[in-house]
């Protein structure tokens, strides 16, 4: 086997694309201290009267955010006694806010400035959530989408409700085939601009692109590593569609598959180590996978046994445990959940496709019927949230 | 991963050369008997059928859903091509197809393998390496490309550019707009 081991080649000559992006409304700056408590259920939380000249409108606009989440008990009336208190104050689309708990006190006091009011209400939204349920929120996360509704294929951006749809590319010839990085700064993707495929980077805070494969052959399917510095594709220059792991650093790439086959969708593991991917090698594509930790030779690249003899676009969960994919079964196209490495699968969806995880891991949003639609996992409930819009397809949420 | 890419460095640096070079044979998987596979060459210089009006080479040959690799029915074409290249060399750019209904990665990976395979196959029947290119585009541009398992040969000669056409901005509006309306549903 030639996991990792066959070829390194350069691709693309660009620097690496770094800093400069904190300012992104989407960003949470203070995503990297944050400090999770227990989760108890039904918690529940007031919010005192909002200082300052904007302080009404935060209060409201944050009492909405945190109602939609579904994830804590809001209680109306500012001097109600809940579980948590948040108080706090807002003048010019600033906040300051403190987030107390009944039993431990202060949970953090922190100061949101970014430009817009609105912004700073999510991020505390999802700073809440996260201090008092230990998971994220969504109320700051995004998804990015392919529609053909421009006459060509073009990749869009959107909130987790569907709200504030913008065109991320504007390909003469179309683009497809999306993956965010993971503090969701950079997009990879595939263009057909050059008239020959091709993944690109895009700096989503500047605009800035370059091409991470300068070879022949297609070259297409990228997925960001955790760490946001590896990236995974297919490349056919070797005259075979192989997996490859690009080193964005340092504009290299190893093959890290063998197959006579059509590789195609790869999707890492939160831990960075392992990658499902799928392979046609001529009954439909099934799912491999790669463990990149293994030390055994020869036993990095096994089979994922989905249950599905056509199973293909695998995601796994944010917190490892269960894949979510594309299945075929008896003409019928399925999303299917199952448990990692081996456990129950789950039919959530029949007649859709391209399942990706919400960063909470209790949703899942899909294609179906060219609509982009979520299923509620815990209320098993299905919805869309962007219809008449083209045709839609492969979308990702930012994790 | 350091190890290895450490004792591939030579090769690393020769593989991107080689392949802008020349298409150099690659041999794959453990069977002995299992054919060299040859790499593409450079790019530059080949037409895109997706930006130029293209002459086929052959009448477009259709593959089962199944099938990775060339079919009988495909060789008397690929024969007739190979011969034709071999009294006037053109380049030629094998470009796969598959029907839109497939997940879209899957299909992409399906086309470029089946176009790469058709290269293989012209290339063992004699014709150069660096003038065979491939290009798997899935159902990416059905319905206005073909929207079945197919493969076509196109051929340089008498080509001529196609205008293209950047959307304007105001395509890029999401609503409100001919494409469509965005319908807004909460979580």
């Amino acid at each position: 086997m030639r996991l990792f081991l066959a070829l390194l080649c350069l691709i693309g000559c660009a620097p690496p694309l770094h800093a400069g992006w904190d300012w992104l409304p989407w960003k949470s700056s203070t995503s990297a201290e944050k400090s999770a408590s227990a989760a108890p259920k039904g918690a529940s939380i007031s919010l005192t009267s909002f200082s300052g000249s904007t302080g009404s409108s935060a209060r409201r606009n944050l009492h909405s955010e945190l109602l939609r989440s579904g994830r804590l008990a809001v209680l109306r009336a500012p001097d109600a006694a809940g579980d948590y208190t948040l108080s706090a104050s807002s003048s010019s689309g600033r906040i300051d806010a403190t987030l107390t708990s009944q039993t431990k006190g202060r949970l953090f006091e922190r100061t949101y400035a970014a430009p817009g009011l609105d912004e700073n209400v999510k991020t505390l939204a999802d700073d809440i959530i996260y201090a008092i349920t230990g998971s994220p929120g969504l109320a700051t996360s995004r998804i990015v989408f392919v529609s053909d509704q421009s006459g060509t294929h073009q990749i869009y951006m959107c909130d987790p409700d569907g709200r504030n749809v913008h065109q991320l590319t504007r390909d003469p010839l179309g683009a497809v085939s999306p993956s965010l990085s993971p503090d969701a700064t950079l997009m990879a993707y595939t263009s057909y601009g050059g008239g020959y495929s091709e993944v690109r980077l895009l700096d989503l805070g500047g605009g800035f692109e370059r091409s991470i494969t300068d070879t022949s052959g297609g070259a297409f399917g990228a997925a960001f590593a955790p760490d946001g510095v590896h990236l995974a594709l297919i490349m056919g220059f070797l005259g075979n569609p192989e997996l490859f792991i690009t080193d964005l650093n340092t504009t290299s790439a190893a093959c890290a598959s063998e197959t006579l086959g059509a590789p195609s969708s790869p999707a890492w593991h939160p831990d960075g180590r392992r990658l499902l991917y799928s392979v046609d090698e001529g009954s439909g594509p099934r799912l491999y996978l790669a463990d990149f930790g293994s030390e055994k030779q020869g036993g990095g690249l096994t089979r994922w046994r989905s249950g599905y003899r056509y199973a293909t676009d695998a995601e796994w969960s944010p917190d490892g445990r269960q894949v979510a994919f594309t299945a075929r079964s008896r003409g019928s196209w399925l999303v299917v959940t199952r448990e990692f490495p081996s456990g129950d699968a789950r039919v959530v969806r029949r007649n859709a496709r391209h399942p990706s995880w919400s960063p909470d891991g209790r949703h899942l949003i899909y294609a179906e019927a060219g609509d982009l639609c979520i299923f509620d996992l815990s209320k098993n409930t299905h919805r869309p949230i962007i219809t008449e819009f083209g045709i839609i397809s492969e979308p990702r949420w930012m994790h | 991963m350091s190890r290895s890419h450490a004792s591939s460095l030579a090769l690393a640096v020769m593989l991107p050369c080689l392949t802008h070079c020349t298409g150099f044979p690659v041999a794959t998987g453990a069977d002995d008997d299992a054919a060299l596979v040859y790499a593409l060459g450079a790019l530059e210089g080949f037409p895109s059928p997706l930006t130029s009006i293209l002459q086929p080479a052959c009448p477009a040959l259709p593959f089962t859903p199944s099938s990775l690799d060339v079919e009988g029915r495909h060789r008397l074409q690929l024969q007739r091509v190979a011969t034709q290249w071999a009294s006037t060399p053109q380049k030629l750019i094998v470009t796969g197809y598959t029907p839109p209904d497939l997940p879209k990665d899957h299909a992409r990976a399906l086309s470029e393998r089946r176009a790469l395979a058709v290269r293989q196959h012209l290339i063992e029947l004699g014709v150069e390496p660096t003038s065979v290119q491939t290009l798997g585009l899935g159902s990416d541009f059905a319905p206005t490309g073909p929207s079945s398992h197919t493969i076509v040969i196109y051929r340089e000669e008498n080509s001529r550019p196609q205008p293209m056409t950047p959307p304007s901005d105001d395509d890029a509006l999401p609503t409100g707009k001919a494409g469509g309306t965005v319908a807004h549903h909460r979580l």
